[in-house]
C-alpha cells in the first residue's frame, strides 16, 4: 500500500486485491479533493455553478520567468531584489516581462508643510502625490519622497494650490528677474533620490502646490 | 451527480464502486473544461496539449483577506467601498518586507486594492483607476474667460488629494510665457481652475486630479 497521506498516480496495480486498492482510491479522492479545494470552490460545494471557480490564487515564488507560448499570458510572482515577491506578467512568446505590483502600499503620515501619498504603475514606477506647503520664507522648502526608494525621477507635475494663480507650471529657473520666475527644483543623484528641494521665487508663506511625481525604483 | 472523496466503500463489490469512481473521474473532468460561448473558465480540459493550465479565472468573491506569511502572492476579489459603490474589486497581498535599509517604515503587509468597476476613455472627464483605491481622472479643456472655471468628476469620488492644471496657451506679449495657473478643491468632486492675464481670452489646459474612490 501506499502513503497513507499522499497521493498516489501508480494505483491501483493488478497485484492488488480490490480490499487494497479500494483504499488507495480513498486516498487519491480524499487527496484530490483537499488539494484542489486549496484556492478553489471544492467539487463537493452545494452551489453547483461554483464549482472550481477560484478564491484565491496563491502564486508560489517562481525563481524564473514564466514562458509562455504564442496564444498565452501568464501571471506569476518572483522575488524583488531587498523587496519581497511582487506580481509579474509575461506577455505572450516570453516577451516582454513586465512587473505589475512594485512595492507594499502603506499611509504616510503628514507633516505640517506636507502630505504624501504614493501608489504604483506596472514597471517598476511609483507615483508620488501630495500638497505641499505653505512655502517657507527663508527657503528650505524640501519635498519628501517617502518611501526613499526613488532611483530616477521621470515626471514632475506641480500646481499652485489656491484662487490666485502666481506661478507658472514649468520647473526651470528664470533668468530674466523682471519677470516673475516660478520653481527651481534640485535633487541629487546617483543614488537613493529622497527629496526633492523646491525653490519659489514667491516664498511667501501662504503659498502652497500640489504635485505629482513619477519615478523609477 | 457529486465528487465523493469517500468512496469507493470497502462493503461495495467492484462492479458497484465502478460507477461512483466514474462520477468521481467525470467530475473532475468536467471542472476542468467549464466552456461557454468558446471560453475556457478556470482551467484549460484534460487530453489537451494545455491540460492544467489557468484559462479565464473566475475570483469568487471572499470576505476575509488570506493573509500571507510565505514566499508566494495572492490574487482575489473583495467588496470595495467607494462614494458610487460597493462592488467586488481585485486585490493583491504580498509577503511583509518592510522596514528595509533604505525604508525603515514598519508597514505591514495589509492588501492592496488593484482595480476599480469602471473607466472612461470617451471623455470630456476621462478617468481610470490606480492601484490603492484611487481614481486617477484627466482632461483638456478650451475655456472661455469664465474664471473660475470648475471641474466637476464624474463619478463622484470620496476626496480628491490633488488637481493639477497645466495651461497650453501662453501669455500674449513678446515673452510668450505659460499662463499662471492654480486649482482650488472646492468639494469632494470639484475643482476650479484658475488661469492668470485679465481679461482672458479663450484659453485651454490640461488638468489631472488623483482621488480616493
Amino acid at each position: 500500500m501506499g502513503n497513507p497521506i499522499n497521493y498516489d498516480p501508480n494505483t491501483p496495480t493488478r497485484q492488488l486485491s480490490f480490499a487494497d486498492w479500494q483504499v488507495q482510491f480513498i486516498q487519491n479522492f480524499t487527496q484530490l479533493d483537499t488539494a484542489f479545494a486549496k484556492n478553489h470552490v471544492p467539487l463537493t460545494d452545494p452551489t453547483v455553478a461554483n464549482r472550481g471557480n477560484h478564491t484565491y490564487v496563491e502564486m508560489a515564488e517562481s525563481t524564473t520567468d514564466a514562458q509562455t507560448s504564442a496564444n498565452e499570458f501568464s501571471i506569476f510572482v518572483k522575488d524583488v531584489e531587498n523587496q519581497t515577491d511582487q506580481v509579474f506578467f509575461t506577455y505572450p512568446g516570453n516577451t516582454p516581462v513586465v512587473q505589475f505590483t512594485n512595492y507594499q502600499i502603506y499611509s504616510v503620515k503628514a507633516t505640517d508643510q506636507q502630505t504624501t501619498f504614493f501608489t504604483f504603475l506596472p514597471g517598476k514606477l511609483l507615483v508620488y502625490f501630495g500638497r505641499f506647503g505653505p512655502f517657507n520664507a527663508t527657503g528650505n522648502n524640501i519635498l519628501k519622497l517617502n518611501p526613499p526608494v526613488a532611483k530616477n525621477i521621470v515626471s514632475m507635475n506641480f500646481c499652485h494650490q489656491g484662487i490666485t494663480p502666481k506661478y507658472t507650471p514649468a520647473g526651470v529657473e528664470e533668468t530674466i528677474v523682471t519677470q516673475t520666475p516660478s520653481f527651481e527644483f534640485i535633487f541629487t543623484k546617483p543614488g537613493i533620490i529622497k527629496e526633492i528641494y523646491v525653490i519659489p521665487t514667491i516664498p511667501s508663506t501662504n503659498n502652497t502646490m500640489y504635485y505629482c511625481v513619477v519615478a523609477n525604483i | 451527480m457529486t465528487y465523493n472523496p469517500e468512496i469507493p466503500l470497502s462493503t461495495e463489490s467492484p462492479s458497484t464502486s465502478a460507477s461512483p469512481v466514474q462520477v468521481n473521474f467525470d467530475q473532475f473532468a468536467a471542472i476542468f473544461s467549464q466552456l461557454a460561448l468558446g471560453v475556457f473558465y478556470n482551467h484549460m480540459p484534460f487530453n489537451s496539449s494545455s491540460q492544467g493550465k489557468h484559462a479565464s479565472v473566475i475570483f469568487q468573491n471572499q470576505t476575509l483577506d488570506p493573509g500571507v506569511t510565505e514566499d508566494l502572492g495572492v490574487l482575489y476579489s473583495k467588496n470595495a467601498i467607494s462614494a458610487a459603490s460597493t462592488e467586488p474589486q481585485l486585490f493583491a497581498q504580498i509577503p511583509k518586507f518592510l522596514p528595509t535599509q533604505t525604508d525603515t517604515t514598519d508597514a505591514p503587509n495589509i492588501p492592496m486594492q488593484l482595480t476599480y468597476n469602471s473607466v472612461n476613455t470617451a471623455g470630456p472627464v476621462y478617468y481610470s483607476f490606480l492601484p490603492g483605491g484611487y481614481i486617477f481622472y484627466f482632461g483638456l479643456v478650451t475655456a472661455t474667460n469664465l474664471v473660475p472655471h470648475t471641474i466637476t468628476l464624474t463619478p463622484a469620488p470620496t476626496q480628491i488629494l490633488i488637481a493639477i492644471a497645466n495651461p497650453n496657451t501662453v501669455e500674449t506679449g513678446s515673452q510668450h510665457r505659460p499662463l499662471k495657473i492654480s486649482t482650488n478643491i472646492t468639494a469632494a468632486n470639484t475643482f476650479d481652475v484658475y488661469a492668470s492675464f485679465s481679461p482672458l481670452p479663450q484659453y485651454d489646459f490640461s488638468w489631472m486630479a488623483v482621488a480616493i474612490a
